[in-house]
């Protein structure tokens, strides 16, 4: 059998416009393991579920009403690891991440939002995911939008890979470039060792779920050659967030294709398991994400520096919302606008960026955004991604607010 | 046109297998051979029969308990002693919902009447279920069994009585539902109406905004609350969730609270109160034309000319909403008889777990595995799909994302030896438990590659050679754990 490389396929594809989808599909799964991919950037976004506190991220140790706000769950300055350079002290359960900061491979941007900025759980993470505020938002995310028009994807199943149940909208396109996994080890144990299942003969449901069988095939044998990569000599997190880390940091270095990464950091999944969305009982919860959140990171980095990929990494966290400055009756806090957004690789502009959070500016209660996020996409898109911000985001950004350089 | 298959006699075993395979998990040796030979009528009353006369499960003991409210705010609970109250609560529920998922499983697998399993799926998935705001094992217990009962009915009965049902009022949120709620200026809320509109009778596309809310009205003044006589020692929070304020699970009625009055709904005005305006919906042409389509869908029938369709909307008028009428004549089709009907069913997971159980003799079934798997696969018992219209939309929705594929094709290894694969991203290491077949049935624990695939019945396709591949262990036990996870580890065994 002839085994055509990744790239040779392409070429192939290419020149024959007219091959039936099914058989692209089949030619892709059978093929080697597609050459490894160790260039072009890299962008791993991490989303904060359920709406995160900037304050007791970047705590402004020296505002009195800071401590008057919260007199239960301000941090004292005294526990606050110190953020170079600046006033501000970082919660405590950031000590990894502040080390990344230091090393000046990480940032915290500050104040960001968008005016008028939603509370709603939902609206808020499709005004992020889509990276427009219109309304109906968009159906496709900005990164499947990017996946869509911009990058040199061409049949790649799995250019945008979430890991996660279910493909969120930052990575819905309507090419099908993205892909979700929940399951890493079970899809390379399952169907990593299989040939491509014949499609096309009969038609119908049975050649529809072979279609999805070879689909398959190609993540599971990317997630088989990740496997074998050197993720484990890395102090990952035993966690969700953790593990997911890992096998992203394994499919850089064995040069997976992807482009675009997601996971997600803290869970709804029941009432009892911690998200960002700290009603109550906020500094247990925040120990727990943040903890995971810098550890993760600080292998991550090591990981990737050791395999010589860190400086085509980039990392950003999204989250729906910040929230208010005065804390509720249930040692938490409500639902708020401006937060902070965490931005790490090898290439970012470190330490603390935008300006600090005013407690005099208050909006109802919650912070007014000093930086748009679509800045921050706009400058993410033009210099990391190397394409024109106005062709994904619904207005040319005037003022790309720089995470990188 | 008079086209009846009721005549049509089962003499083909394919025949009478796909028969079996949409309306009762698969087809067992013992249904198999208790059907042959019969028409396809006299097959539907053998089936029919065992619905109706087959013992319902007795409930499980942690469900016989009243349940209690142990996490209500009093105005004087300490905001940290109630999220422990209230996290000690919910975790137990779920635990004991998590046990009731294996308990409903265990009927399905080992039970008498896997057509009326079959339809209670059927119901649960229509109508829907949450397991955030239900978390009450008896509630969602009480539910279960009367659709267990009501599936045997009439909708528009069943239907009106769930208007009453304690975890359908808190699903929907009728408990304590108000007119004030309706046009609160930050929160309005149609929610009870729209979702009686949408999941249990019109369906979305066949009312108006108007109709909304005049069904809202008729859906007020219900409570769940504590047996009369009960006094809380301490004074509950007015300010409070309902959900921290409910006191028990009994249905009462409040006169002072429900919008009496005519109401127009639908086209008909009439002095509707909840049950009634559920009665007329459930009664409304549209809702005998959307069970019509949701049953053929369910059952995996191509009706290319809308012939059944049309049938099914007049059984539906004519038998005041009989399912069993329905299903029955969707058997008798030539629509369900066709080639375009046969292997067009993306099985959903239970019906995988569930039939390969069955079909295997699995006395011993590894439920709590098999509910995880289920989770895992799309189909968590008790939870389904809250956006949109309620349930599992099915075929190909069942392998979206694609990976829901690959955790299908795991199921024979959770059979054949008791394990689950890794689920998640956090690895366990574990390696299989001797791979024995241990959990099959007698009759098939060592049987032949051959014996394997007729029984377990796959779309054809699959060659006996791959099933019993070289160098395959010469020992027969594991021979036949191989072989049951190559079959069903392919797309064929995916398809009814």
């Amino acid at each position: 059998m002839t085994v055509l490389n990744r790239r040779e396929m392409l070429k192939l594809f290419a020149v024959t416009p007219t091959l039936p989808h099914f058989l692209v599909e089949s030619a892709a799964a059978a093929g080697a393991p597609a050459a490894a991919d160790h260039d072009g950037p890299v962008l791993v976004m991490v989303r904060f579920m359920g709406g995160n506190d900037g304050l007791n991220a970047v705590v402004p140790v020296h505002d009195d009403r800071y401590y008057e706000a919260r007199p239960t769950i301000a941090i004292p300055k005294r526990e606050t690891v110190r953020a170079a350079g600046s006033d501000f002290g970082l919660n405590p359960w950031l000590v990894d991440y502040q080390r990344l900061i230091d090393d000046g491979h990480a940032a915290i941007v500050q104040g960001v939002g968008y005016p008028n900025s939603s509370r709603s759980h939902s609206r808020g993470t499709e005004i992020f995911e889509t990276g427009s505020v219109r309304s109906p938002a968009p159906a496709h995310g900005w990164l499947g939008r990017y996946l869509d028009h911009h990058c040199e994807c061409g049949a790649e199943r799995a250019a945008g890979l979430q890991f996660g149940a279910e493909l969120g909208r930052t990575l819905a396109s309507s090419s099908g470039h993205s892909q979700s996994v929940a399951h890493p080890r079970l899809l390379v144990d399952t169907v990593a060792g299989r040939g491509a299942a014949p499609t096309g003969s009969r038609g119908g449901r049975l050649d529809y779920l072979r279609q999805v069988e070879n689909r398959l095939g190609i993540a599971a044998r990317r997630l088989g050659q990740a496997s074998r990569g050197s993720g484990a000599r890395f102090d990952y997190p035993d966690t969700e967030f953790g593990q997911a880390l890992r096998w992203t940091g394994n499919l850089i270095e064995s040069g997976s294709p992807t482009r675009i990464y997601y996971l997600s950091l803290g869970s709804y999944a029941t009432f009892t398991s911690p998200s960002f969305d700290t009603h109550s009982n906020q500094l247990a919860v925040h120990k727990s994400l943040y903890s995971q959140f810098g550890a993760g990171l600080r292998a991550f980095a090591a990981h990737l520096q050791a395999a010589n990929q860190f400086q085509r990494v980039l990392l950003l966290s999204f989250s729906e919302f910040g929230r208010q400055v005065r804390e509720n009756r249930s040692h938490g806090t409500d639902h708020g606008d401006a937060s902070v957004l965490f931005a790490a690789g090898g290439r970012v502009r470190p330490g603390l960026l935008g300006e600090p959070a005013d407690i005099g500016r208050q909006h109802r209660g919650g912070l007014e955004p000093s930086v748009d996020f679509r800045q921050i996409y706009a400058n993410v898109l033009e210099k990391w991604l190397s394409v024109d911000s106005g062709a994904i985001l619904d207005e040319r950004i005037r003022q790309p607010f720089e995470v990188v350089l | 046109m008079q086209s009846n298959s009721a005549d049509r006699r089962l003499t083909d075993r394919a025949d009478v297998r796909h028969l079996l395979r949409r309306l009762a998990f698969g087809a067992t040796e013992s249904l198999e051979s208790a059907l042959t030979g019969l028409t396809v009528g006299e097959a539907l009353d053998v089936l029919v029969s065992g619905a109706k006369h087959a013992p319902r499960p007795a409930p499980p003991p942690f469900v016989l308990t009243e349940w209690v409210n142990t996490s209500l705010l009093f105005t004087d609970t300490p905001s940290l002693e109630y999220q422990q109250a209230f996290a000690a609560q919910d975790a137990a529920a779920q635990a004991d919902i998590e046990r009731l998922r294996h308990w409903w499983l265990r009927e399905m697998i080992a039970g008498e009447a896997p057509l009326r399993e079959n339809l209670v799926l059927f119901l649960h998935g229509t109508l829907g279920s949450t397991t955030g705001s239900v978390n009450m094992p008896q509630a969602l217990h009480g539910r279960n069994d009367r659709l267990r009962r009501g599936c045997l009915g009439t909708l528009p009965s069943l239907l009106e009585s769930l208007v009453t049902d304690p975890a359908m009022m808190i699903q929907i949120g009728m408990d304590e539902y108000r007119e004030a709620d309706m046009f609160d200026e930050e929160f309005p809320n149609f929610r009870p109406g729209r979702l009686v509109l949408d999941n249990w009778t019109v369906g979305p596309g066949s009312y108006a905004e108007e109709d909304v809310a005049e069904l809202c009205r008729a859906l007020t003044g219900w409570a769940l609350e504590a047996r009369s006589g009960y006094e809380p020692e301490r004074a509950i929070d007015p300010d409070g969730f309902r959900s921290q304020r409910r006191t028990g699970l009994h249905p009462s009625f409040e006169a002072a609270h429900f919008v009496d009055g005519p109401k127009t709904i639908l086209d008909r005005r009439d002095a509707f109160d909840a049950a009634s305006a559920v009665g007329h919906l459930a009664r409304h042409p549209a809702t005998a034309r959307r069970y019509g389509r949701l049953l053929m869908r369910y059952f995996g029938v191509e009706d290319a000319d809308g012939t059944l369709a049309r049938r099914l909307a007049a059984t539906y008028q004519d038998t005041d909403g009989s399912l069993v009428a329905l299903v029955r004549e969707i058997a008798v089709s030539d629509a369900f008889w066709s080639p375009a009907s046969r292997w067009a069913l993306v099985k959903s997971p239970v019906h995988l777990a569930v039939g390969a159980c069955r079909q295997l003799e699995v006395s011993r079934p590894p439920l709590a595995a098999l509910a995880t798997w289920l989770a895992a696969a799309g189909q968590r018992l008790f939870q389904t799909p809250s956006f949109g219209s309620a349930g599992w939309p099915g075929q190909e929705a069942w392998v979206q994302p694609p990976e829901r594929l690959a955790v299908r094709y795991e199921l024979g290894r959770i059979l054949a030896t008791g394990t689950l694969p890794d689920l998640g991203f956090v690895e366990s290491g574990a390696a299989d438990a001797g791979a024995d077949a241990g959990l099959v049935g007698e009759r098939y624990r060592r049987a032949e590659p051959r014996v394997l695939l007729d029984r377990l019945d796959p779309a054809p396709g699959i060659e006996l050679a791959a099933v019993a591949p070289e160098g395959a262990a010469t020992d027969s036990a594991a021979r036949a754990a191989a072989t049951i996870r190559h079959i069903m580890a392919t797309a064929e065994y995916q398809l009814a």
